[in-house]
């Protein structure tokens, strides 16, 4: 039975996603992810660690999940919990003891690179003290301009001289159990696999050969084992970035005739919504709660030096909340994806229009029983630019449907009332019980530092539960935010929409179920927060794709087509928090309180976000960014009023609890709150 | 946690420090067992269900077993207080009357036979005979297991297999190149899986889930 296998790579405690073994872009926390593994029954689990620390860094703390141990052979007792699939271990494997550590803990394989290039007898050793099958090797390999396939270690940066098929070779007289062939100059480029490499290495060995490195869409896997005769097809990242990709993955593996293990989209024993604990998650909170009311606050008694960089373009922080990562240049990633798309030649714009239209294509109800798509909408710029560009532009039928947060702007209102006027199309807005609404902002509040969970969940859950209500098979995003504010991925992943990025980034690992028991919420409360099964989302083929990646994308330039063409209103009153204007009115908080939060945990807010996009595409000097910043970011904004009275709290309480999420690497305590601010 | 929770059973793992015995404490966790671990035969003896994971060498388990008193207090447990016991991969070779993996070497002989050494069938089947094979069920099997477990693939790793003396002692059978082998093996209440239940994902974990709550 041939075999399917995700790889995870694991960077200081954090999935990455890689790219020609050069650059790495932080994806999320494994846990979440493995937890969906197990869901879907997969064949098997390689992990490999590529740390260049032996600590990692969740960077925040309001994140439900945290790790106890903070090392790799801490975080394995973990990932087995959740994984009860055959899981093979690699990276920093020195010696027999490192793997023996790893067996110890959850480790059924373990996977040698560079130290099996420099010490062949560690093979021959492991194999006699762990069996063959436990030993599998990973070559990783590069293809010359010449044509020429050379092993190289140390994760792609050493040379070795060696040919892949001769080395793997060498590795089964050696003893190994299963080749892991990757192709350096594949890895993360969505080309597919080297088939004429991995038919090499197949041709040259007796054992298993599992390909990896390049694949970018579904039809990729099946060649690599019916054309170059591999065992098992495995894959990094687009097993990230696309909803059920294993499920469909196997799908198109199981119609390619391949024999595999069937399709399974649920295990009893791990239901896909995380488990809570009530009590223990309760005592958290009191604690929490007793911090602030005794003002023990982490952040003033940690006694560490506070350091603090800025990307050398933009305004953006080296301690955020998003998962940022910087260049050797301390440039961030955010720059270097808006750099590279204001480099798109317009042929590239036009290529990705093209894809846009053929999957809106696909989607057309061809009987008129129901609407072409769904479109996410709050009744902002971006939602009217989306609906024009759907509706107008590329002439389909969309269904707009709202989550209703109570919490709109006079304008905001307008705006999104005005939308079926004058775009003529159907719009169903979801309202929540406003007891329930009340409920949520506080609990948000006191649990995670954020009254706007709510508004997250709601916003990403909505969308996709109308549109499987109506079996309409696609839901159009507008900006995928991490990739297009820190530029998470790269622009030939085409991101979708995922249930672990809703759960992880939007949700913070709370998930809907996670409320129940507090503030006598019960299940039945929540059902407009409760996400389509992933059995209805695999029968009706339900994607979400993000507008961004096939379109040009300025908000700014949204904003002026919106009110030029539709009669979009910006504010009528200026934000506390930004000089914006058109940027969220369908939340009032969402630039005030819920922003002032951001500040107060990470020491930076919404105008940092604005004015650092409004550099990287010209419209503004960092010079004129910075002073905006250091007049915007502190400010305390004046609808945290309106919020106390709605949901029943005082000012003094609510300084308090917030002092409690202070970051202690950006905050200190003396005579008040202090921290470093970005420089001219 | 959606699937019926047990009424706590204790689950007594035998763990003969020779290999992880974490996967099965945690599988067994997750069916909602209790879970006691144990690492001398004065335990054993008012253990209630007894489970006998293990990884690697026959030579070096069965004498981890007969050195500490351990298999005795098994074999008491099985054929005088006829309480059950269920073994897993090694586990179950260890059920055997004698192996021949490197020598002879004797088992617990709870189930009557012997492990011998798998034949290779280039190009498909090789030994070690690593991953999912499929797995046809008994009649007999089918008394505790639940239908829906029958030909359900499960994770295998070994290099040698257990031969019954009686074939109706085998209740669970793979296909290995021209062979059938022993994926499952039952003999009153001693039962075992050549395959690691605690890693063949939701088939696997519903099988320990039966033997947990059916075995008696």
């Amino acid at each position: 039975m041939n075999r399917l296998i995700p790889v995870i790579l694991l960077k200081n405690g954090l999935i990455v996603r890689s790219q020609h073994f050069t650059v790495h872009q932080s994806i999320g926390n494994p846990m979440h992810t493995v937890r969906r593994l197990s869901n879907w029954n997969v064949d098997e689990l390689i992990l490999l660690d590529i740390s260049t620390e032996d600590r990692h860094d969740l960077r925040r703390s309001d994140l439900q999940v945290q790790y106890n141990d903070a090392t790799l052979l801490g975080l394995l007792p973990e990932i087995a919990r959740l994984c009860f699939m055959p899981l093979a271990v690699g990276g920093r494997i020195r010696d027999i003891e490192s793997m023996r550590e790893r067996f110890a803990r959850g480790a059924d394989k373990c996977v040698l690179n560079s130290e099996a290039v420099r010490q062949p007898e560690l093979v021959s050793e492991a194999s006699r003290a762990f069996g063959a099958q436990a030993v599998v090797i990973s070559v990783d390999a590069l293809r010359h301009p010449d044509g020429r396939l050379e092993v190289h270690i140390d994760g792609g940066k050493t040379a070795t001289g060696m040919e892949p098929a001769a080395w793997a070779r060498e590795c089964e007289r050696l003893g190994a159990g299963e080749i892991l062939i990757n192709s350096i100059d594949r890895d993360g480029s969505g080309l597919g696999y080297d088939l004429e490499l991995v038919q090499a290495v197949v041709d040259a060995v007796s054992i298993p050969v599992i390909a990896c490195g390049g694949v970018g869409s579904y039809e990729h896997f099946a060649p690599a084992i019916t054309q170059s005769g591999a065992s098992a097809v495995a894959a990094a990242n687009i097993f990230n970035f696309h909803e059920l990709a294993y499920p469909n993955a196997k799908k198109t593996c199981l119609s390619a005739g391949i024999h595999m293990r069937p399709i399974s989209l649920t295990n009893k024993w791990f239901t896909r919504e995380p488990q809570y604990n009530l009590e223990a998650e309760k005592a958290k909170l009191e604690k929490r709660m007793e911090n602030a009311r005794n003002r023990t606050f982490t952040a003033a008694h940690d006694q560490r030096e506070r350091k603090m960089t800025w990307c050398t373009q933009c305004l953006y922080p080296s301690l955020s909340a998003t998962p940022m990562e910087y260049d050797a240049n301390g440039l961030c990633m955010g720059c270097q994806i808006a750099n590279l798309k204001q480099d798109f030649p317009d042929d590239e714009w036009i290529r990705r229009g093209k894809i846009l239209k053929e999957i809106l294509e696909q989607a057309r109800s061809s009987d008129g029983s129901r609407h072409d798509c769904v479109i996410g909408v709050s009744g902002g710029k971006d939602s009217y630019f989306q609906t024009h560009y759907v509706k107008n532009v590329l002439g389909f039928n969309p269904l707009l449907v709202t989550y209703y947060g109570n919490n709109y702007t006079v304008a905001g209102e307008r705006n999104l009332q005005r939308m079926s006027e004058v775009f003529d199309v159907d719009h169903i807005i979801y309202k929540p019980g406003v007891g329930l609404l009340k409920k949520l902002n506080r609990l948000g509040f006191k649990i995670m530092g954020d009254m706007n969970w709510h508004g997250h969940m709601g916003i990403s859950t909505i969308p996709m539960k109308i549109a499987a209500l109506h079996k309409i098979p696609l839901v159009i995003w507008g900006e995928h935010g991490y990739a297009d504010l820190c530029g998470q991925f790269s622009m030939n992943d085409f991101v979708e929409w995922t249930y672990r990025n809703r759960l992880e980034h939007f949700g913070r690992g709370y998930e809907w179920n996670y409320m129940v028991g507090h503030e006598g919420i019960r299940a039945i409360d929540m059902v407009a927060y409760q996400y389509p099964s992933d059995q209805e989302i695999f029968d009706i083929g339900l994607k979400g794709i993000y507008l961004s990646n096939f379109v040009p994308w300025d908000g700014n330039e949204n904003s002026k087509l919106a009110s030029e063409l539709y009669g979009f209103e910006t504010g009528d009153v200026p934000f506390d928090r930004t000089y914006r204007r058109a940027s969220n009115l369908d939340d009032m908080h969402e630039n005030g309180a819920h922003d002032y939060l951001k500040f107060v945990k990470f020491g930076y807010g919404r105008c940092t976000d604005h004015a650092s996009k409004d550099i990287r595409s010209g419209v503004m000097t960092r010079a004129e960014g910075i002073d905006l910043v250091r007049r915007y970011d502190p400010t305390k904004p004046s609808d945290i009023k309106r919020w106390l009275e709605y949901v029943e709290m005082s000012e003094g309480e609510f300084d308090a609890i917030a002092d409690t999420f202070r970051d202690p690497r950006v905050w200190w305590y003396e005579d008040g709150w202090k921290k470093h601010d970005i420089e001219k | 946690m959606t699937a019926s929770r047990l009424g706590a059973r204790i689950v007594t793992v035998v763990d003969l420090q020779i290999q992880n015995i974490l996967s099965v404490e945690n599988a067994l966790q997750v069916i909602g067992a209790h879970v006691k671990v144990v690492r001398d035969a004065t335990a054993i003896s008012n253990a209630d269900l007894l489970v006998l994971p293990g990884v690697g060498s026959f030579r070096a388990a069965a004498e981890r077993l007969q050195g500490s008193g351990m298999s005795a207090a098994i074999r008491d447990h099985a054929l005088v207080r006829k309480r059950p016991v269920v073994g897993l991969c090694l586990g179950m070779q260890l059920l055997a009357d004698f192996s021949e993996e490197h020598g002879v070497h004797t088992g617990l002989g709870l189930i009557p036979g012997n492990v011998v050494r798998l034949e290779d069938a280039p190009p498909e089947y090789r030994v070690p005979n690593v991953g999912w094979r499929e797995v046809t069920l008994s009649r007999e099997a089918m008394n505790i297991l639940p239908a829906a477990l029958d030909r359900r693939s499960y994770y295998h790793v070994h290099s040698y297999h257990f031969r019954t003396a009686d074939p109706k002692h085998s209740t669970g059978t793979s296909v290995f190149g021209p062979a059938t082998i022993a994926s499952v093996v039952q003999k009153d209440n001693v039962f075992g899986t050549q395959f690691h239940p605690e890693k063949s994902q939701e088939a696997g974990l519903d099988l320990l889930h039966a033997l947990v709550t059916g075995l008696r």
